[in-house]
């Protein structure tokens, strides 16, 4: 029996968020000070599960439509990580936007996209992820028209709109397909009933839906350009979108992973997706020169990297990456302002030429340290493979530090250092990972051979990007420019989008 | 063969035919853009400076015609101001004086009291047409969107200081060049709505000259009006075209012929010519002959009419700003008898007028000086070993003066190993592939980060006080032999009217900013140190004087430094207004420093106690610790005020303004001519500082009046490129000038957009003589970009009018 305390506990934090809201219309600052009550509440969460266990409240509605919180360590850890993003976004804009005409404004849809995302986050049924889901999406547009006269911002309102409305009928029409299938809207009772018996045609079709809609949502290639434009709005809203609202697809896939794992056909295709995305991405990012945008590249490919580890069936390390990334992402663009005096600080003399020895030795160095460190934290081929192969990806990008290994012996023990610490903490947060959410998530699979032969391609592809990023960094060749006037565009897919919807005609004024 | 002598005799005919009016026309066009400096050292630039030889009401009508631009503020500003009676019926009648015939006939005081009340018809109305925008209208696509969100995007990448890790080698530093070959290389889905558009870019011309020749007669705009339309393109781009020319500036110093702006002017032309080459035969051919009529015709006249009462208006409530912020000057000179206990040398910026009113206060044998705050020592300045020089010199000068951070090769060479290993920690983080695994491992650890930050425990990102707290005994090394110290001393001192009656103690105040997350900071730094903190400089002078070599020296020159006077080098955190003494002189030993600690205390907090109102805080013992927090907050777009409010410049004797209260609205330049052979000092100072103060004030005009044109918009919305500039959002042209924070608080303008009022104490022959000198100077006074007064013996001011009549204020 759940505990009399957990509903008002769970209901807490997107009250605070809602009260927060409500108040700081008449004062941003008592707003931001009731925000910070979410944070507690999530505490309390913490504090709750970890002595009762997981579980779900009790609905507070009526024929099962209505209120109820799915407490397990998902939803606690994103519950937390909200209102702990939330409470410092919600500071932050008090003070950036301070003597701004709509601060209050502000502040409330801020709050209110918030409390949505909580909701989401801990829904225990269909209905209401639905809805959190929707209210959300409108939140962040109410948040994109903040400088409505803004020609880019209406743009901006409108790219995002088509988008985000298309996944909300999707999610919907998905989730009603799985209503109709399973005859329940409870998550819990849902995935109890996906282990013993597996979806029909509607549940399929279920499934592809949803992940369709969590790809928009989580901003794939190519219908990624309105997160471009979220450059358009203040940088909280970047922060609050990059680091909390450009999850929930990947959320989506993480809470219904059951689901997802008895459909195949949608993993495949979410995992090409997710590579494809991850890939280009990160190539295109390379060749950014605004900070925000390149950021925002940035989070394009590491949503589709989240989604590769979806599609993999490797959830666990899905929801580390969510969370890690989140955190980083909303730094990154607090702090975008620093940029300046970053670049003046680190004005350092240029790579050296290195010939292959020393490459070799660089390799067989991240080779050995990387081994060791899987070795000391128990990680073998045997026994966790998928993430062995995630983690080649990661020894990839230890290798790009080490790559012409420096001639200065004086350079050695702390990049090896480093490179020890790296692995240490990559195995480490999957293994708190893993712990974490033992309960709450499925184990990763065997996989099928499609899966695995994907994983491979990736793979590949990511070394060929490893290598040539070390020959770029070394020579620019002019014969790779067109390649890469066709990245710096973004291969033109925001161009593409906005001819097909008629984007490109100028934008009506909106008093 | 014969081919080609076909060719150059066309090209030579073509020369010949149309060049010379294209390519002047461009020429002029392109030199009123003005430079635009990177955010590494964002000295403030005036943004009128192409157009000083135009009067300040013309070049109103240019900037509105070219770029939709106002130099007055909003009417209703100014119907508020005579309602509240701040402007009265004698400021307007003396604003209908001084404009005189600039106004239509018989304009009167309770006329612009009554036309104020209108609506007034906005400079953005009488802006001039180009094709693309002619296309726009027609099509209803937002073409101009279009093109300057590429073009720009492209500029950032052309001009990139190292943001994309993946570089682009360009063969040409010729942007147009540049510019060509890389639309070549792309894809032109963009442009699909343009018909031709791929074809006409193949066929454009591959010089800009040529590109000049080619758009001139093919757009066949009346060459009376080649200039303003050239003005009109630039204007779209000005802030990349700055860019350029800051470039070239950099390079050659005030370079008078800017042909990387004919460069931008030949990008933006291009536009104009595929799009009359797409669209030529079809409406937008038949409207753009129509429209392309308003550059033959003269639109003065009517300009004036709908501007005049703009222009009458403004100038009264400069008139009413001078009479509220403005004290009279002392009349007579106090008898100073024996030696002072401490004179201090300030920078002559506005933020040292609070300080050192504020150090006087505590006692009368306390003397301070304002001076430019390089300290007569423009620095080429290594700070570290991985750090790229630093010109720490007024933007007009090039700094001759190498300068170092004495490092031992044992620190040199660990801080270059630090480095190496920093970057490749850097490209782990960043690069393609490895920021999937960066993230992942290091994401969790940005939790504490993030609370760090939220809790204000950061390191202020550009605080010199700090760097030097962290490094107190770090020596600095001056390359510069025993003649070379000499010379600078003995101009220093001169300079400063500082040659007899020293001090046992004279510090040497530089100033610099401390802030967070702020891509404006070195903006808040000090200009004379070119967008940099003084202290190098300070320490530069300090050591100098210090020097026995020198100060034997100098007696020989007339100039007796006492032996138990010690010059101390001390930084301003203009932040916080801390005053600290700066290291490597060992002085911090020194007992007598004990008592100027004590006074500079007591009056920092004087000055945080006189700002707390305007950075919404309480003030009171509490201050310090609050505006401490403001320097560490990633949150805060208004850590200081800057040089906002600046209204006046005073070159004269202190005795002149001390006791005055200029609530820091004042450049305050110590300057007594009874010493000064052949005016030479005056020559300097006129030409020098007060140049710089215009520039500075004028910045602050622009951005106030106008920062849509001038300024550089939402600080909320700024988004840092190419690692040298902003966007405003996610495109448009590179911004220039000062963010919309830095000049208003949300409620009303901190800075009073007057233009800048100089009093020099000389005689008016001299000052006359200096004027006739200098072209530019002369410009600046006679186009009334500032008004010069003269200081008479008695403190009577004498106003100088346009004509060179001088007469005194009431």
């Amino acid at each position: 029996m759940m505990s009399s305390l957990l509903f008002p506990a769970a209901l807490a934090v997107p009250l605070s968020f809602i009260l927060a809201a409500l108040s700081s219309s008449r004062s941003p600052r008592a707003g931001a000070l009731v925000a910070s009550l979410a944070m507690l509440a999530a505490l309390a969460l913490v504090a709750l599960l970890v002595t009762q266990g997981p579980g779900t409240t009790a609905v507070l509605g009526i024929a099962g439509i209505g209120l109820s919180f799915r407490v397990d360590a998902l939803s606690v850890a994103l519950a937390l990580l909200i209102s702990g993003l939330g409470l410092v976004i919600v500071r932050y804009s008090l003070g950036y936007l301070d003597g701004e005409a709509h601060q209050g404004r502000f502040m409330r849809h801020l709050c209110l996209t918030l409390a949505a995302v909580a909701m989401m986050v801990m829904a225990g049924n269909l209905y209401q992820f639905g809805a959190a889901w929707i209210a959300m999406g409108w939140g962040v547009h109410a948040l994109l028209l903040h400088y409505a006269p803004r020609e880019a911002s209406l743009r901006a309102a409108k790219r995002k709109f088509v988008v985000a409305r298309t996944g909300d009928v999707l999610l919907l029409l998905s989730l009603s397909l799985i209503l109709t299938e399973y005859g329940t809207a409870d998550i819990a009772t849902l995935i109890n009933e996906l282990k013993t018996h597996s979806p029909g045609i509607a549940g399929q079709t279920g499934a592809v839906l949803l992940a369709i809609a969590a790809m928009l949502k989580s901003a794939q290639f190519p219908l990624h350009s309105w997160l471009l434009d979220v450059v358009e709005t203040p940088t909280p809203v970047s922060a609050l979108l990059h680091a909390g609202v450009v999850n929930a697809g990947g959320f989506a896939l993480i809470r219904f992973a059951d689901l997802m794992f008895a459909v195949p056909g949608a993993m495949l295709m979410v995992a090409i997706v997710g590579a494809l995305t991850a890939l280009l991405a990160s190539a295109i990012m390379l060749t950014q020169t605004r900070v925000k945008v390149a950021l925002a590249w940035s989070t394009i490919a590491q949503m589709g990297f989240m989604m590769l580890q979806c599609g993999l069936g490797a959830f666990t390390a899905a929801a580390v990456h969510l969370i890690a990334h989140s955190l980083y992402k909303a730094h990154a663009f607090l702090n975008s302002g620093q940029t300046i005096v970053q670049r003046a600080a680190a004005r350092a003399p240029r790579t050296e030429n290195s010939p292959l020895l020393r490459r070799g030795v660089a390799l067989g160095a991240v080779l050995a340290i990387y081994g060791v460190v899987a070795y000391a934290a128990g990680v073998t081929p045997a026994t966790q493979p998928a993430l062995l192969g995630l983690g080649a990806l990661f020894a990839m990008g230890l290798w790009l530090m080490l790559f012409d290994f420096p001639r200065a012996p004086a350079q050695w023990p702390p990049l090896v250092g480093l490179t020890a610490m790296g692995c240490a903490l990559w195995f480490g947060v999957h293994r708190l990972g893993s712990f974490a959410f033992a309960s709450a998530l499925p184990p990763a699979p065997t996989g099928s051979k499609a899966i695995y032969m994907l994983l491979a391609a990736t793979l590949l592809i990511a070394a060929v990007l490893v290598l040539w990023q070390s020959r770029w960094l070394r020579a620019p060749s002019a014969r790779v420019s067109r390649l890469r006037a066709h990245l710096r565009n973004g291969l033109y897919a925001d161009v593409w989008f906005d001819r097909l919807l008629g984007l490109q005609r100028r934008a009506s004024r909106v008093a | 063969m014969s081919a080609i002598a076909k060719n150059v005799a066309s090209d030579i005919r073509a020369a010949k035919a149309e060049l010379p009016d294209a390519r002047a026309a461009a020429r002029e066009a392109a030199g009123r853009i003005a430079p635009l400096w990177p955010l590494q050292n964002f000295v403030a630039v005036n943004p009128f400076i192409g157009v000083l030889d135009k009067s300040f009401v013309e070049a109103g009508r240019l900037f509105a015609q070219a770029d939709g631009a106002r130099l007055t503020l909003p009417r209703e500003q100014y119907f508020e101001a005579l309602n509240d009676g701040r402007i009265d019926d004698r400021d307007l009648e003396r604003a209908i004086a001084e404009l005189g015939d600039a106004l239509p006939a018989g304009l009167h005081a309770a006329q612009a009291r009554s036309l104020a009340a209108r609506d007034e018809i906005t400079p953005a109305r009488l802006r001039r047409p180009t094709v693309v925008g002619v296309a726009q209208r027609l099509t209803g696509i937002a073409f101009e969107r279009l093109m300057i969100d590429s073009v720009s995007a492209w500029a950032a990448d052309f001009y990139d200081q190292g943001s994309a890790q993946w570089r682009e080698t360009h063969a040409t530093d010729d942007p147009y060049a540049a510019w060509r070959e890389s639309m070549l290389r792309e894809h032109h889905v963009r442009w699909r709505d343009v018909p031709g558009f791929a074809a006409s870019l193949r066929a454009l011309p591959e010089t800009h000259d040529e590109l000049l020749t080619f758009a001139a007669e093919k757009l066949a705009v009346d060459a009376g009006g080649l200039v303003d339309y050239f003005h009109r393109l630039l204007c779209d781009v000005a802030g990349w075209a700055g860019h350029a020319r800051y470039l070239e500036w950099h390079r050659e110093l005030n370079e008078q012929a800017p042909s990387a702006a004919r460069r931008w002017l030949a990008i933006r032309l291009a536009f104009e010519c595929i799009f009359l080459n797409g669209f030529g035969d079809d409406r937008l051919g038949l409207e753009w002959a129509r429209r392309r009529a308003d550059y033959a015709t003269d639109e003065s006249l009517q300009w004036l009419n709908h501007r005049a009462v703009d222009h009458v208006l403004h100038v009264a409530y400069e008139y009413a700003t001078a009479r509220r912020v403005l004290p009279p000057f002392n009349s007579t000179a106090p008898v100073i008898e024996g030696r002072p206990a401490l004179q201090a040398a300030f920078c002559i910026d506005v933020r040292s007028e609070r300080l050192r009113r504020a150090l006087e206060a505590q006692s009368d044998s306390i003397e301070t000086i304002g001076f430019a705050g390089f300290f007569g020592l423009p620095l080429k300045h290594t700070h570290a070993t991985d750090q790229a020089e630093q010109d720490r010199a007024p933007v007009l000068l090039t700094p001759p003066i190498e300068s170092r951070i004495a490092q031992s090769p044992g620190q040199v060479a660990g801080a270059k190993g630090r480095a190496a290993v920093s970057q490749r920690w850097s490209r782990f983080r960043s690069a393609a592939v490895s920021c999937f695994g960066y993230v992942e491992a290091l994401g969790p650890t940005y939790a504490a980060k993030l609370a760090r930050a939220t809790l204000k425990r950061v390191t202020p990102g550009c605080s010199a006080a700090h760097t030097h707290r962290a490094r107190p005994t770090a020596g600095l090394e001056l390359d510069m032999s025993l003649a070379e110290r000499l010379d600078a001393a003995e101009g220093l001192l001169r300079g400063m009217s500082l040659t007899r009656r020293f001090a046992p103690i004279v510090l040497l105040v530089g100033h610099g900013s401390s802030s967070t997350n702020n891509p404006y900071a070195s903006g808040l730094d000090c200009g004379a140190c070119g967008g940099h903190a003084g202290d190098v400089n300070a320490r530069a002078a300090a050591q100098i004087l210090n020097d026995e070599d020198v100060r034997v020296w100098l007696i020989e020159r007339g100039i007796a430094i006492p032996t138990d006077t010690i010059f101390v080098p001390a930084l301003h955190d203009t932040t916080t207004d801390e005053v600290v003494t700066l290291g490597g002189e060992a002085v911090h030993e020194n007992v007598r420093l004990a008592k100027v600690a004590d006074w500079l205390s007591a009056a920092s907090e004087q000055v945080r106690d006189e700002r707390a109102p305007t950075l919404g805080e309480k003030g009171g013992p509490r201050m310090l610790r609050q505006l401490q927090r403001r320097a560490r907050d990633w949150s805060q777009v208004r850590p200081e005020w800057g040089l906002a409010g600046c209204a006046a410049f005073v070159a004269a004797p202190r005795y002149r303004t001390r006791g005055l209260n200029f609530d820091g609205r004042s450049f305050l330049h110590c300057y007594d001519w009874r010493h000064d052979k052949d005016f030479a000092v005056l020559e300097t100072i006129l030409t020098a500082p007060l140049v710089v103060a215009s520039w500075i004030s004028l910045q602050y005009f622009g951005s106030t009046v106008d920062n849509r044109a001038f300024g550089s918009g939402n600080k909320t919305l700024h988004n840092v490129v190419a690692g040298l500039g902003v966007f405003e959002g996610s495109g448009g042209d590179l911004r220039s000038g000062l963010p919309w924070q830095s000049v208003h608080d949300g409620e009303r303008y901190i800075h009073e957009p007057v233009r800048l009022s100089a009093f020099v104490e000389a005689p008016t022959q001299a000052i006359e003589t200096v004027l006739e000198r200098h072209e530019t100077l002369r410009n600046l006074v006679n186009n009334r970009w500032i008004r010069l007064h003269a200081i008479a013996d008695t403190g009577m001011v004498l106003a100088r009018d346009a004509s060179g009549t001088w007469t005194p204020e009431s």
